[in-house]
């Protein structure tokens, strides 16, 4: 029978609890910070502890959250500074990590889940639909968003009800928070998210086939839409849609291949990309039709299923 | 008759034609120097000129004149070119005129400048005329005649949707065929491990019976790639179809923005000549 030394349960308890003082401190530090960069590395930190380091003490009950929770939080701070429109963040009954709720969408709920990748890193999904916004890897410092579930999700009736406001409100949020991240040395990818920048936004693939194009001429005329051709330094095609125009322009790449991207013209910067496929059930439903063709190209090798 | 007497009988007749030539020429020179386009277009063919501008019956031919510049057609279709592509856009906003590459005195004529336009026909600068795409113009005509919103391939479009549906349909079961494949082989490996291959009368019934149905699953899904392919070439078809309406339908809608009828449209295609000369002589 080993003898039981005083000593070194204590100095094991005294480890244990200066470990979890640390814990309390990065906590505290995630509470009362406002300043993004402490943010990002508290959060670091917190997903960095392992409990297990501790020999004695154990938090095994209601308060232990997982590193979603916290990197949900973590991301309400970014959401909250990023815009005037407000971030509520609730804890639902017998749920392990909060969800976030903003204001432009009432109707919905955000909160991160894990990305089942090698890498790492969390993806931020609507809790009704499942659909995923964005991917967040804090290690490797990456931010990109899901280009094709976005363009689902933005029709969802939830959001279709908040409107086009609520859209413009949403795409200012996320590229503020981009813009503070890039601060922090992020590679970050937002591909068709804002309105300043909708110009040269790529297609996933190469060489559209003339029938992709024919379906969207065929698409926009039953709604009383024209698929115009371009004929002067670019070639391609263009609908106009009130003041906003949807250009279809391809550019010569190596290979004798053809690289398609879209233009929206839209003298007020209003919209976006998003705010036409929200709007624009025509335009929608050719999107998702040859989504793997003619979606906005993301880093698609991210976001898993 | 010396030669000379000969030549001398000659002469005045050939200098004649001689004669004639060069007015012709200073004619067109002086035509062309002062811009008078309307003049050009009556020298090149002042036959056509005076049968379909002054009225008159069986007038002469001046193609033995006219021949003479036949090397410098492509210099005076461009010369041309401008004033009448000019006129006829003002008449008609909804055609787009390209021009043919490497032949000056052709521009190929569409309707709308829409995504796949189609091409309406072949205008000839020399002769200010439209040589019309034929089918284009039957097809536009059966289309106008249907009633509103009617298409031409409307029956043909039901059926290839009907067709369509049940193409998706029988793919969409395939989840449902494949689960119950699952089941039925399942069954099968649990009554030949149960009783080890002692079948009684009952279970040899089920095993055939599962076995059946096993062997008819397994030939429905072995289908599923002749249906995914019959289905991409119904979907072609389709959108085939369904463009063509939809250009029609454009097509009609451009021209009676500003025709109350096809007849007057083509009837104001087929006096093209008449009416730019005409619209010439008003300018001056």
């Amino acid at each position: 029978m080993d003898n039981f030394k005083i000593k070194n349960y204590s100095e094991q308890l005294g480890k244990d609890l200066r470990l979890f003082d640390r814990l309390h401190l990065l906590i505290d530090t995630l509470g009362t910070t406002e300043n993004l960069i402490e943010i990002l590395d508290v959060l670091q930190k917190i997903l960095d502890f392992d409990s297990h380091q501790s020999k004695m003490v154990r938090i095994d009950n209601p308060f232990w959250f997982p590193d979603t929770h916290w990197v949900t939080l973590a991301f309400a701070k970014f959401a909250m500074s990023a815009s005037l429109s407000t971030t509520v963040v609730t804890l639902p009954q017998a749920q392990k990590v909060v969800e976030l709720h903003f204001e432009e969408w009432p109707n919905a709920s955000f909160r991160f889940t894990k990305a089942p990748l090698a890498a790492g890193g969390y993806y931020l999904e609507e809790t009704a639909q499942n659909l995923r916004v964005l991917y967040w890897d804090v290690v490797r410092r990456r931010f990109y968003l899901d280009a094709q579930q976005f363009a689902t999700l933005v029709q969802t009736e939830a959001l279709q009800i908040a409107g086009v406001e609520a859209l413009a409100t949403f795409q200012k949020r996320l590229t503020a928070i981009a813009e503070q991240l890039a601060e922090a040395d992020y590679d970050i990818v937002l591909p068709g998210s804002d309105t300043a920048n909708q110009g040269n936004l790529v297609m996933t693939q190469k060489d559209l086939s003339a029938d992709i194009l024919d379906a969207l001429f065929v698409s926009a005329a039953k709604q009383q839409f024209i698929l115009k051709r371009i004929q002067n330094e670019q070639t391609g095609a263009e609908i106009a849609v009130g003041d906003v125009i949807i250009k279809l322009l391809q550019q010569r790449v190596d290979g004798g291949h053809a690289q398609w991207h879209y233009d929206i013209v839209d003298d007020h910067q209003k919209v976006t990309i998003y705010t036409l496929l929200q709007q624009l059930p025509f335009f929608y439903r050719w999107y998702m039709g040859n989504l793997n063709i003619v979606a906005l190209k993301d880093k698609r090798e991210v976001f898993v299923d | 008759m010396t030669n000379r007497d000969t030549q001398t009988v000659l002469q005045p007749v050939l200098i004649n034609r001689l004669d004639s030539k060069i007015q012709y020429l200073n004619q067109l020179e002086l035509a062309i120097n002062n811009n008078q386009v309307s003049k050009v277009y009556e020298l090149l063919d002042s036959q056509k000129f005076n049968e379909q501008i002054r009225q008159r019956e069986h007038a002469d031919s001046n193609a033995h004149l006219s021949v003479l510049v036949s090397d410098l057609q492509n210099d005076i279709a461009s010369f041309l070119a401008p004033e009448l592509i000019g006129y006829l856009t003002s008449q008609f906003d909804f055609l787009t005129f390209n021009p043919v590459q490497d032949e000056p005195t052709l521009y190929d004529v569409y309707i709308g400048d829409w995504w796949n336009h189609r091409q309406l026909g072949v205008l000839d600068i020399l002769s200010a005329s439209l040589t019309l795409d034929n089918h284009l113009i039957s097809e536009l005509t059966a289309t106008a005649k249907l009633p509103d919103g009617g298409t031409l391939d409307d029956i043909k479009i039901q059926e290839i949707n009907k067709i369509i549906d049940g193409l998706e349909g029988f793919l969409s079961d395939n989840t449902k065929r494949s689960l119950e494949l699952r089941v039925i082989e399942d069954q099968l490996a649990e009554l030949i491990s149960n009783k080890a291959g002692l079948f009684g009368r009952g279970d040899k019934l089920t095993k055939q019976s599962l076995e059946k149905k096993r062997e008819l699953l397994l030939a429905t899904q072995k289908r599923v790639p002749e249906v995914q392919n019959k289905l991409d070439e119904q979907q072609k078809e389709l959108l085939k179809l369904e463009k063509l309406d939809v250009l029609r339908q454009l097509e009609l809608q451009a021209i009676f923005t500003t025709f109350t009828d096809l007849t007057s449209f083509i009837g104001a295609l087929e006096q093209i000549y008449v009416s730019y000369i005409h619209a010439l002589q008003q300018k001056n």
